[in-house]
């Protein structure tokens, strides 16, 4: 690395720190390993000039998605891993019920505001109008989404009235 | 009707081998892992051993010991653990998301659901460089979608360079 002159108060010495520009490109990773998408742009925080978030390019959904720092675990040259698994990923991802039986496919998710905490699922089979899962009735979230032995949703088809 | 029943016991509790062949096999993340396609049983005894799994045409079959199986439903077969054959082909990062290679086979502790090392394809340009990394599921940190480890790319090879003289 060239020699720099530095000016500075109680920041970070300039070894310690990382160029943004090189950033751009990058993978970002999920907890779990999964490749999310490449950064597109850094956002930073014109109030306190550290950095705010990523944007990156997710072409399993095909969106940009701006997730905040806080959901950084490490950062590097190579790449940004995340301590999360991202909820919006869940869209496609085939919804079984306990007793191992396909209901569906999800096509939207329901988070607490902007944030990455799930509060539900939007579910449609080939055949039924899209509903709700709700959190509470998920047993868990891994390829695939299964559901705990309570639920029991009767599927309504396109052709009954909505209520 | 109902069946005659000699057995001594109540059989109302029992599933029978047409309640297990045939069925979707899923693991512990929710992953359709193949077709239940025979029941295994012991010959002395008669207990049932395990399942024999169909993982399609092109794969080889899987054998699950019954105490990996979670529950039989009346449309799957819920195991409790995940299926470490699947890691074949996963990529390896680093600790710093580096891309150290593609896992190209699984050691497993005996016949037990528990990774003892990973071979990892490195994944160069030139064919001629491309060389197996040994990775011991100590240094594993995360297995998921894909797999990270603790160290850096740089760390595991130095580790691997002292083992070799080690062993030389």
């Amino acid at each position: 690395m060239k020699n720099v002159l530095q000016v500075k108060q109680h920041e970070r010495a300039f070894e310690n720190t990382i160029t943004l520009d090189k950033l751009k490109g990058r993978h970002v990773i999920s907890h779990g390993g999964h490749v999310i998408g490449r950064i597109e742009n850094v956002r930073i925080n014109p109030l306190t000039f550290s950095l705010e978030g990523v944007v990156v390019r997710c072409e399993s959904i095909g969106e940009s998605v701006y997730i905040g720092k806080n959901y950084f675990k490490s950062l590097s040259y190579e790449s940004i891993i995340l301590k999360i698994e991202l909820v919006l990923l869940l869209k496609g991802k085939t919804v079984i019920n306990f007793n191992g039986k396909i209901i569906g496919k999800v096509i939207d998710v329901v988070r607490k505001g902007t944030t990455n905490n799930l509060q539900g699922i939007i579910v449609k089979s080939l055949w039924s109008k899209p509903f709700t899962i709700t959190r509470s009735a998920i047993k868990l979230v891994g390829k695939n989404i299964v559901l705990k032995s309570g639920y029991n949703a009767q599927k309504k088809y396109f052709w009954q009235k909505s209520i | 009707m109902p069946k005659k029943n000699i057995s001594g016991r109540s059989l109302s509790e029992a599933i029978t081998s047409e309640d297990i062949l045939g069925k979707e096999v899923i693991d512990i993340d929710g992953d359709f892992i193949g077709i239940a396609e025979k029941v295994l049983i012991n010959p002395k005894n008669f207990n049932s051993l395990g399942i024999s799994i169909d993982k399609g045409f092109f794969k080889r079959g899987l054998t699950i010991g019954k105490g990996y199986i979670e529950r039989v439903t009346s449309h799957a077969i819920f195991l409790k653990i995940n299926v470490p054959y699947l890691l074949k082909g996963k990529i390896v990062f680093d600790k710093d998301g580096k891309k150290v290679g593609v896992v190209s086979s699984i050691d497993l502790h005996g016949a037990q659901n528990r990774i003892k090392e990973l071979h990892v394809k490195s994944q160069t340009s030139l064919p001629l460089l491309k060389k197996e990394i040994v990775i011991p599921n100590k240094i594993i940190r995360n297995i998921g979608d894909n797999v990270i480890l603790k160290l850096t790319r740089e760390q595991v090879m130095k580790r691997l360079g002292e083992k070799r003289l080690e062993s030389a």
